[in-house]
């Protein structure tokens, strides 16, 4: 079975989610400026400074993709708001859109939004969620705080409580957005550097899950980077077990290479697969990082189509295609 | 070919340090070193009390035995690195300046800059021909860094410049009046990171956030320099400075290759997303950029090695480095005769190093 672990969704007006709000919450959202910014969240996350385009709803990447696995991106972007008090009324109306409307708890799942400012109350969301079959993953938008810290434990105990992975997607106001995760350097100017760069912030995350010791802490913990490319992780599973040989007396409680838990419990997604070029990208070719890279669609935005998968990666499509470590339950059918 | 041994070593990354402030004091007007006599003067960029090294940041093999710190002694630098491993020049990079990254006092940078340069001038290069320098300049005042940059080039032994960054990163546009005297004395600019990166307001980071520990610090410490790479192309600096060329120290290089990769995708796709890209972004890394190899990544097998030293055009890209006397030296014997492939090794080893630096990199050479 082909999954789709890259599939957006967004609303095309955010009046559509009053329903799933409070009266007081419905109240504030209900203002011209908020409802005017729908679009944002999809210029965002395509890293374009062409804001305005539609909000894309549409457009399947194959007719053989048996599940896929959306991420509601407009949730993402509350990492760039300054009210995090009413992101969390947002986004709990945005998984409740996605329980009724988009996920059909068959072929089309979701990721449940939660946020990194609130950890406490983003574990209990996960397990009021984490039974119901409309949703697969545990969607985390990124804040400034490294995921390796511990504050997100809660966070880590409800995702491996409920066989959830983690879902780790840029929103697009990274590097941009005040408050938001930093990119690397200092400020870039365009919307192409930051898209160029944004694999760093996966960089940083997963040396910080390492060296932080979360990972070896939460041996069930799965963690999908998705929309970072993959090309960069041999790199950087280098640089890891170089630094932890040095280091490892300063990191006790990292107990053997960093490179062995993430080629372990952290997946990336495809997109683009272009990366790869003709054949694999030389530092990857045959690496235990290959093994790491699972479909992502990236649509409705400028992405892949099982097609392209195939065409770039040839005799290996299959295996990106048809890896199940992500979702191991739901593909083994012992999930609803 | 020449055998490894043979073949004159440039090593592109050698730091040595004064050993008393009084050292600098026949470089400084009365008032500057009273400023500085009174004041103290800090050397470091790095906040210890953030980021603390577990052990040393030096090899306690590098401290001379007549005392002082590691580096301070030219004389025992040659004993103990230059001699032994047979290395025709070293091109020294001061790091006691890298303090004045977090200086906010833009006079006291170019007092300071400009005697320490003055005397490493006199002191290492002006004591043995096979020690080179890079002059080191600062963004605090980019009119007073070109003409620190004039007033060293054509000196015997005057290499290239090093640019300490804080932070505005380097396609900014105020950084033109230092490229301008590069490109006119055709000196290259290397860039060593200070420690300072992720430190300060007034320096750079790395992406995401605040890494916990100086080891894991140390593992996306390189970003910075893909993200400056990116930034000089985007800005278009090498359409408006053909002839600049850049000296990424350091920064180790396994990531260079799928992050060019990503920058052509993404410009093939969208040009006018990076208007002041006229040509493949990859093009102009290729032709501006080199790299030193320490600390090398430590592949395992003949594979990873091979996909390492790989990717396309970066036989020409690759300086030999050692970051003696600091604790992660690379060993030059051993990277150069059992890590970088043969088939490069003169390249690596001096080739690039006499294109990048000229041929005045080894004067040194005939003893």
């Amino acid at each position: 079975m082909i999954v789709d672990y890259d599939r957006h969704v967004a609303v095309d007006d955010y009046a559509r989610l009053f329903e799933h709000m409070s009266q007081s919450w419905r109240k504030h959202f209900e203002r011209d400026e908020f409802v005017g910014s729908v679009r944002d969240g999809a210029a965002h996350i395509r890293l374009t400074d062409r804001f305005g385009d539609e909000v894309l709803e549409g457009s399947e990447p194959g007719q053989e993709i048996g599940l896929s696995v959306a991420v509601p991106h407009q949730g993402l972007t509350i990492n760039g708001w300054a009210d995090q008090v009413a992101a969390k009324a947002f986004i709990g109306a945005l998984n409740s859109h996605s329980e009724h409307v988009w996920a059909d708890g068959g072929a089309r799942r979701a990721a449940i939004l939660v946020t990194p400012h609130d950890p406490a109350w983003s574990a209990r969301v996960i397990r009021d969620y984490g039974a119901a079959r409309q949703f697969a993953a545990v969607a985390l938008p990124l804040s400034a705080v490294l995921l390796g810290s511990e504050q997100f434990d809660p966070v880590y105990e409800a995702a491996v409580e409920t066989d959830l992975p983690l879902i780790v997607h840029f929103s697009g106001v990274e590097g941009h957005y005040l408050g938001a995760p930093p990119l690397s350097g200092g400020v870039h100017r365009t919307a192409y550097a930051r898209a160029v760069l944004m694999p760093q912030l996966a960089e940083s995350h997963i040396a910080s899950l390492c060296f932080g010791g979360t990972l070896a802490k939460y041996p069930p913990l799965r963690v999908l980077f998705s929309g970072f490319g993959f090309a960069w992780l041999p790199s950087l599973a280098w640089r890891l077990d170089r630094e932890w040989r040095t280091f490892r007396h300063d990191v006790p409680w990292v107990r053997k290479p960093p490179s062995e838990y993430v080629f372990d419990q952290v997946w990336l997604s495809s997109w683009p697969v272009r990366e790869a070029a003709a054949e694999w990208e030389p530092l990857l070719a045959g690496s235990q990082a290959q093994a790491r890279v699972v479909y992502g669609s990236h649509a409705p935005f400028d992405g892949d189509t099982v097609a392209d998968v195939r065409a770039v990666l040839g005799a290996d499509a299959d295996d990106v295609l048809g890896r199940s470590g992500v979702l191991p339950a739901v593909m083994a059918g012992a999930r609803a | 070919m020449q055998a490894a041994g043979t073949m004159p070593i440039v090593d592109c990354d050698v730091h040595p340090m004064y050993e008393r402030l009084e050292d600098l004091a026949p470089y400084l007007s009365a008032s500057w070193w009273r400023h500085f006599e009174d004041r103290g003067v800090r050397t470091y960029a790095r906040a210890r009390d953030r980021y603390n090294h577990p052990n040393k940041t030096y090899r306690v093999d590098a401290l001379p035995e007549r005392g002082g710190a590691a580096g301070s002694d030219p004389d025992f630098t040659l004993a103990t690195h230059v001699l032994p491993f047979g290395i025709a020049a070293a091109l020294l990079l001061p790091q006691q300046p890298y303090g004045v990254t977090a200086w906010g006092n833009p006079d006291a940078v170019y007092a300071f800059l400009a005697a320490s340069n003055d005397y490493f001038r006199d002191a290492w290069v002006g004591h043995d021909d096979r020690y080179t320098l890079a002059v080191t300049i600062s963004p605090h005042d980019p009119a007073a860094a070109a003409r620190e940059v004039r007033r060293h080039a054509g000196q015997p032994g005057i290499v290239g410049i090093q640019l300490l960054l804080m932070d505005r990163m380097m396609g900014d546009a105020s950084f033109d009046p230092i490229y301008e005297a590069a490109c006119e004395t055709g000196l290259p600019v290397a860039v060593h990171q200070s420690g300072s990166e992720g430190c300060y307001y007034t320096s750079q980071a790395v992406a995401g956030g605040v890494p916990r520990s100086y080891g894991e610090r140390h593992v996306v410490l390189t970003q910075v320099g893909g993200a400056n790479l990116v930034d000089m192309i985007v800005s278009g600096t090498f359409e408006r400075f053909p002839q600049l060329q850049v000296v990424m120290v350091e920064w180790g290089f396994s990531w260079l290759s799928p992050l060019l990769a990503r920058m052509d995708l993404f410009w093939e796709r969208d040009p006018g997303a990076a208007p002041l890209v006229k040509r493949r972004p990859s093009d102009y890394a290729r032709e501006h950029f080199t790299f030193t190899t320490q600390p090398l990544d430590e592949v395992e097998t003949r594979q990873e090695r091979a996909a390492l030293f790989g990717p396309e055009g970066l036989d020409k890209m690759l300086l030999f480095s050692s970051d003696y006397p600091h604790y992660d030296t690379d060993d030059p014997g051993f990277v150069i005769r059992s890590r970088i492939p043969a088939a490069i090794r003169e390249a690596v080893c001096y080739g690039n190093a006499v294109r990048v630096f000229g041929p005045q990199v080894l004067r040194g050479a005939d003893r």
